[in-house]
């Protein structure tokens, strides 16, 4: 039980980099995001995925792009922008140092 | 049914049918969603998000024709769309920019509210003597200081811990190099 709530802190803090490389090659909408990252093991709510997509996007991270929908209203396609690529490539080098680190240290 | 509301949410053209239970349920759910974004400057955007996103689910749902959808419905799908879960304040209320100092209330050290605290936090002052002087300053202002102290208490936000504090003015990285770079001279 304690260790899943340390698991939890963790995973919370990987949402962001995880929901920009969502839409790193294409371009994806709120639901089908909440999809990529449930079928990698990291279910997430849209609930907590709208604040967070609509502050990357005040952020200059993402943007969108309407597009009409099948059923219902258009969607917002988001997409990467340049300072999104760079930060997402950024927190990939920052991992990967992390790891390192955790695996190497004290060694 | 007498029973039955007809409900319009953004982005759908046409309208829901709910009964009594479940209108409320959905108007209960924004109202709270708004009262959570607070202060957020993404705030109608995400609540609008939100509606269609609803609306997409309320109409795969697709009820018989004249019948509205239940409470027991809704309340599953309310569920299976989370309740909004607001972004880290700071970040969320400057985006980008620097937060920078700012007056608050904070819970570690905290004799009463947390109010010398906050201050000594802001101001870099001892809080010792931030204390020292407060109370010193009750006989001699005639009591104003608690009347100050308690409106403080009220209205200045909530920070948990002086660290949380520092994390929340966290400089962004043009400002932390130039902060560096100052540290570096004084070394030097």
């Amino acid at each position: 039980m304690k260790e899943d709530a340390k698991l939890l802190a963790l995973r919370r803090g990987m949402l962001e980099p995880f929901v920009l490389a969502a839409v790193e090659h294409r371009r994806r909408y709120a639901v089908e995001i909440a999809e990529v990252l449930a079928a990698s093991g990291f279910p997430v709510l849209e609930g907590t995925l709208y604040p967070l997509l609509n502050r990357l996007r005040r952020d200059g991270l993402v943007e969108h792009e309407w597009q009409e929908s099948p059923s219902g209203p258009p969607r917002k396609y988001l997409s990467l922008t340049p300072a999104g690529r760079a930060q997402l490539a950024e927190l990939r080098d920052y991992l990967k140092i992390l790891t390192d680190t955790l695996a190497t240290i004290g060694k | 049914m007498t029973d039955t509301h007809y409900m319009r949410l953004s982005g759908h053209s046409g309208t829901f049918a709910l009964t009594s239970d479940a209108h409320q349920q959905i108007l209960d759910y924004i109202a709270a969603s708004r009262e959570r974004l607070r202060g957020s400057l993404d705030a109608d955007e995400t609540v609008r998000d939100l509606e269609v996103a609803l609306g997409e689910r309320l109409s795969k749902l697709a009820p018989p024709p004249g019948q509205a959808v239940g409470a027991g419905q809704v309340a599953d799908v309310l569920e299976a769309l989370g309740s909004v879960e607001p972004e880290v304040m700071g970040s969320q209320e400057t985006g980008t920019a620097q937060r920078g100092p700012f007056w608050c209330r904070i819970l570690e050290h905290k004799w009463f509210a947390g109010v010398c605290v906050g201050i000594a936090t802001r101001g870099s002052f001892d809080l010792g003597w931030v204390r020292t002087i407060s109370i010193f300053l009750i006989p001699l202002s005639g009591g104003l200081v608690v009347f100050a102290y308690l409106a403080l208490a009220l209205f200045l936000p909530v920070v948990p811990t002086v660290a949380e504090y520092w994390r929340l003015t966290e400089m962004p990285a043009t400002r932390l190099r130039a902060g560096q770079r100052r540290r570096g001279r004084l070394r030097a």
